[in-house]
């Protein structure tokens, strides 16, 4: 091991190709989209250098805040919905009463495997207004509740994000529930020793012992969900309006519908940004040390 | 020794990505060489005197409308007729998928000789001197504009008079489509005037019947619905708000647009219309479970399919007031013109692939015509018999569009304008207050 470690030769032989792999698929694309952000540019024409106007057109643009306000909204119901439903699932699962393991083990999972388009097909049918099962249900239990769940601007950024919840919660379950599985037992039988309750054993125990792997499943959530684009895209094309807009919705809006790649560029900045900000904080504050057991 | 191997590393990783932005980069020769007073000129003077075309085998990359039976048989009959008159020339087909495939190849020099533009991507193109001019080619007039129908030819061309693209199809009228046993047994009139529509809507909303099957996932039927009321009271429609020409609230405009709107509120359209798409309207249409369609006449053969005798059209939209069904009865929306076979500027065939897009364009309606039996076809079609009989509603349309009067629907052809203009009618559909409406179209109309 040691030998192959002062090998320079092979580290570089091994590496480099993933490296430059790397470099081209997203290093470049990265630097040029930065690049491209400085210029008004339709993709055809001779692009002229603006600086950053784009960035002060953003700043005016209501469609912006619209989609910022959405990603937040996306990105936070998502990590609640998907590590909260995941967690308690797995907490039970961890169970060794629980009958039926193994099905309700693959179960959770299969939205996964589900592509998003048969995904949103499938609730789109669901949420139909008219003839959706939801509805139905709410008229066979003679509520009055009944919505026009992807036609009203307020609700329909909600309803996708459900969408997108259910499918990954089972990524995210057996994420955690693998985690949980490393937890030595001996850990569990002495807080049993003491008297501990199920419920406060996973609180004092079982949740702080899982902090890096729910750093990651954080980090897979609020990305997943800042940068969501497929389900509005096919659910409600962004509307109404640009009431299901999100910064990648509004970066191809402005790229590839309006023509102004220079403009989608400087939102495809902020939304690195955004991410990166993000993945900062989660690692500043969560887990920093490593925890070992 | 550690610092070096980082060090060769980084040099490394510093030296592909100068190679590989040096590779990806735009060459600037291509733009200086596709400067626009010196390509069309040149074709010009090339067409009028009249360049005899090589007769060796060529063979030229097709980019068309080419997955489904009804695309393929006209597209086939027309390379069976081109077969005949240029048998040197061999089409090497690719299949649409969508126009942004065009504009990365456009931007990587890579476009098609011959391609499939809408009129969004001929703008676009046509400004960026990436498609030819075709207005002065002697074969563009000989095989394709001498043939076409009456008043064809000023739909076809862009506001300065260039031809960028020769249209395959017609004029696609826009029309309302209903279904004639719903009415019936309903005791529902067909209505003529907006009053009979208003109650036409009432009825079938209070029997929980959808009155329009509205795809307003795709914001341009929104605007057709809505042209189909401004048409009867400026006859000059709603492109005038992507022209500048008039605002929505404009007199002529707002009363059309209010009393549209207001039918939306009264349940015109089905709940969840603006996540609707095409398909799903069309199934609320032809289950039966919607009165009205709001569709193109390439809706005609599927409509016949599924309702058989029940379908017919409205001959004029019933959105005029009452007492002045008379006024602008003939103004319809209409799809065509302005997108067709466009020619790439860098080809290196420009005559005999300017020669071989006419005559595709000009078979393929014939194709339409003839083998299809469509009617939404611009060249003219008289002398010319169809391999099968007409339905009666085809009938009924060859019969009534003699009179209409075409209102090409390009107010969704411009991005800039179609795009945030779609998002306001789907903002209408899903309750924006009309106040709201009037201020922000008409902040996007451009100032004359």
């Amino acid at each position: 091991m040691k030998h192959f470690r002062s090998n320079k030769k092979a580290i570089f032989l091994l590496t480099f190709p993933a490296l430059f792999i790397f470099s081209v698929v997203v290093i470049y694309p990265l630097l040029q989209t930065f690049y491209r952000s400085f210029f008004e540019w339709n993709g055809l024409s001779q692009p002229r250098y603006i600086f950053l106007e784009n960035y002060k057109s953003l700043l005016h643009d209501d469609i912006f805040y619209t989609s910022l306000y959405n990603g937040a909204i996306f990105a936070l119901i998502l990590t609640v919905f998907q590590l909260g439903i995941g967690s308690v699932l797995a907490f039970i699962l961890l169970e060794n009463k629980v009958f039926g393991k193994k099905i309700l083990r693959t179960s959770y999972f299969i939205p996964v495997v589900l592509s998003v388009t048969v995904v949103c097909q499938l609730w789109l049918t669901m949420y139909n207004a008219q003839f959706g099962l939801i509805n139905k249900i709410f008229e066979l239990l003679h509520f009055t509740y009944r919505q026009d769940w992807l036609g009203d601007t307020n609700l329909s950024i909600i309803a996708i994000t459900v969408v997108a919840s259910w499918q990954f919660m089972g990524y995210q379950f057996a994420i955690i529930y693998a985690g949980m599985k490393t937890i030595p037992e001996h850990i569990y039988e002495a807080a049993k020793l003491d008297g501990a309750s199920k419920v406060k054993t996973h609180l004092k125990i079982t949740i702080p012992l899982m902090a890096e792997t729910y750093r990651i499943c954080l980090i897979f959530a609020l990305i997943g969900g800042l940068t969501a684009y497929g389900y509005m895209n096919i659910m409600t094309g962004g509307g109404p309006g640009t009431s299901t807009y999100t910064l990648t919705y509004q970066m191809i809006r402005s790229a590839f519908v309006m023509n102004e790649i220079g403009y989608g560029s400087a939102s495809a900045v902020v939304l690195i940004l955004e991410c990166f900000v993000v993945t900062l904080i989660i690692n500043r504050f969560i887990a920093r040390e490593r925890i070992t057991y | 020794m550690r610092k070096e191997f980082v060090k060769a590393i980084s040099i490394c990783l510093a030296l592909t990505m100068i190679l590989v932005l040096a590779a990806c980069g735009k060459s600037s020769t291509p733009t200086a060489s596709t400067n626009p007073s010196s390509s069309t000129p040149q074709a010009t003077e090339e067409a009028t005197t009249a360049t005899p075309i090589a007769q060796e085998p060529v063979t030229l990359k097709l980019y068309a409308q080419y997955s489904v039976d009804d695309e393929k048989g006209s597209l086939d009959y027309a390379i069976e007729a081109l077969k005949k008159e240029l048998p040197n020339v061999t089409l090497d087909i690719e299949p649409f998928v969508s126009s942004d495939v065009l504009k990365v190849r456009a931007s990587t020099g890579d476009l098609p000789d011959i391609m499939a533009a809408d009129p969004g991507l001929v703008s676009v193109f046509s400004k960026n001197n990436e498609i030819l001019n075709l207005k002065d080619y002697a074969d563009v007039k000989s095989a394709f504009l001498d043939k076409l129908a009456p008043g064809v030819i000023p739909n076809i061309e862009d506001k300065d008079g260039n031809l960028y693209a020769l249209s395959t199809g017609g004029n696609l009228w826009h029309l309302w489509f209903y279904n004639k046993e719903i009415f019936a047994q309903n005791g529902v009139k067909v209505p003529t005037n907006n009053d009979e529509l208003t109650a036409a809507v009432k009825a079938f909303t209070a029997k929980n019947i959808v009155p329009i099957a509205m795809y307003g996932q795709a914001a341009w039927s929104i605007g057709s619905y809505m042209d189909s009321f401004v048409l009867r009271t400026n006859p000059g429609g709603l492109i005038e708000l992507a022209t500048g020409k008039s605002k929505a609230s404009d007199p002529q405009n707002k009363d059309a647009i209010t009393r549209a709107a207001e039918l939306i509120k009264l349940g015109a359209f089905q709940k969840g219309s603006t996540s609707t798409t095409y398909d799903q309207a069309r199934e609320l249409f032809h289950s039966g479970k919607a009165a009205m369609l709001i569709v193109g006449d390439w809706e005609i053969p599927d409509g016949v399919k599924a309702l058989g005798d029940k379908l017919d059209f409205m001959p004029y939209y019933p959105t005029a007031l009452a007492g002045k069904e008379e006024e602008n009865k003939n103004q319809l929306v209409a799809f065509g013109g302005g997108g067709g076979y466009a020619v790439s500027a860098k080809t290196k065939n420009k005559d005999l692939a300017v020669k071989v897009a006419a005559m595709l364009a000009y078979y393929q309606g014939e194709g339409r015509y003839v083998r299809q039996g469509h009617t939404d076809v611009n060249i003219n079609t008289d002398g010319l018999k169809t391999e099968k009989p007409l339905d009666p509603v085809t009938e009924k349309l060859i019969k009534l569009k003699r009179d209409y009067i075409y209102h090409a629907h390009t107010v969704f052809a411009d991005p800039k304008f179609a795009t945030p203009f779609g998002e306001q009618l789907q903002s209408l559909v899903a309750g924006e207050p009309l106040t709201d409406f009037f201020a922000k179209v008409d902040k996007l109309s451009p100032a004359q």
